[in-house]
C-alpha cells in the first residue's frame, strides 16, 4: 500500500507545479501582450 | 490597522512581490523538510503502518481548502461592501486554488479510506460536506465564466461564495454532530491541544506551511495576470 501513498504525494505535487507553471506562464504572455498595446 | 490602505491593487501586488521571495524560500525549505519527514523520518502508526503517511497530505489538504474559502468569501464580502472590484478579482484568483485543494483532500481521503475502513466512500456527514465544498468552489468558477456581463458574474458568485459559508461549520462539526466513519478532530486550534504524537505532529506543520506557500505563490502569480487583464480592459 506504500505505493499509493507516494503515488498520491507524486500526483498532487505534479498537478499543483503544472499549474503554477502554466499560471507564469500565461502571466509572462500577459506582460508580453500588455508591452505590444 | 488601516485595511484600505491595502485594496489599492498596485500598492497590494507590490508588497505581496516584495514578500514573494521570503514565500518561495519557505515553501522550497519546508515541503522538502516535510515530504522527508512524512514519507521517511517519522513512524509507522501501530494500527495503519505505512497509511498513517496519507495523513501528513490529506489533513493540510482540507485545512488549506476550508482556509481558502474562509479567505474567497472574505475577499467577496469585500467587494460587496465596499464596491472594490479587486476583492472579487482575488477571490476568483483563489477559486481554483482552492477547488484543487478540496480536490486533493477527497482523492487522497478516498485513498486513505480503501485500506483503513475497507471502501473508497461512503456518503457520511463529513465526506458529503467535503464534497459539497468542492461543488460549490466549482459552481462559484462556472458562475464566473457563464455570464456576458463580468460585474453581474462576480457579484452573483460573491453572494454564492456568502451562502456557502453555511457548509463551513457543518464540515468542521459533522463529526460532533453525527455518527461518522471518519474520526474527530485530533487537533483543536481553540484549545490548542492536541491528540497527535510530537514525532508525527512535526511533519504535519511542515507539510501544512509548506502547501501553504505554495499555494501564496500560485495566488500572487494568478491575482499578477487577472489584474493586468482587467488593466487591458479585456474584463
Amino acid at each position: 500500500m506504500i505505493s499509493w501513498v507516494y503515488g498520491s504525494y507524486l500526483g498532487a505535487f505534479i498537478i499543483l507545479m503544472s499549474y503554477l507553471l502554466i499560471e507564469v506562464h500565461a502571466l509572462g504572455r500577459e506582460k508580453k501582450d500588455a508591452k505590444c498595446d | 490597522m488601516n485595511w484600505h490602505y491595502f485594496a489599492n491593487p498596485n500598492r497590494f501586488l507590490k508588497i505581496y512581490g516584495q514578500l514573494l521571495p521570503v514565500i518561495i524560500v519557505t515553501a522550497i525549505g519546508t515541503l522538502a523538510a516535510g515530504i522527508y519527514y512524512a514519507l521517511f523520518a517519522s513512524p509507522q502508526d501501530y494500527q495503519q503502518g505505512e497509511m498513517v503517511r496519507m495523513m501528513y497530505l490529506h489533513v493540510p489538504a482540507a485545512w488549506l481548502s476550508l482556509m481558502l474559502y474562509v479567505s474567497m468569501a472574505c475577499c467577496n464580502l469585500c467587494g460587496i461592501i465596499w464596491r472594490n472590484p479587486f476583492g472579487y478579482l482575488v477571490a476568483e484568483a483563489i477559486a481554483p486554488v482552492g477547488l484543487l485543494m478540496a480536490l486533493i483532500c477527497l482523492a487522497t481521503g478516498s485513498i486513505w479510506g480503501k485500506p483503513i475502513w475497507g471502501t473508497w466512500w461512503v456518503w457520511d456527514a463529513r465526506l458529503t460536506s467535503m464534497f459539497v465544498l468542492a461543488v460549490l468552489y466549482f459552481t462559484y468558477i462556472i458562475f464566473l465564466h457563464s455570464f456576458e456581463h463580468k460585474p453581474l458574474a462576480q457579484k452573483f458568485g460573491a453572494y454564492l461564495t456568502l451562502i456557502g459559508c453555511v457548509n463551513l461549520p457543518i464540515i468542521k462539526y459533522s463529526v460532533n454532530w453525527w455518527y461518522s466513519l471518519h474520526q474527530p478532530s485530533s487537533i483543536s486550534f481553540v484549545t490548542g491541544s492536541s491528540a497527535i504524537h510530537e514525532s508525527m505532529l512535526r511533519p504535519l506543520w511542515l507539510m501544512s506551511m509548506g502547501l501553504c506557500a505554495l499555494i501564496a505563490i500560485i495566488i500572487y502569480v494568478r491575482t499578477n495576470r487577472l489584474f493586468l487583464q482587467m488593466r487591458r480592459g479585456m474584463r
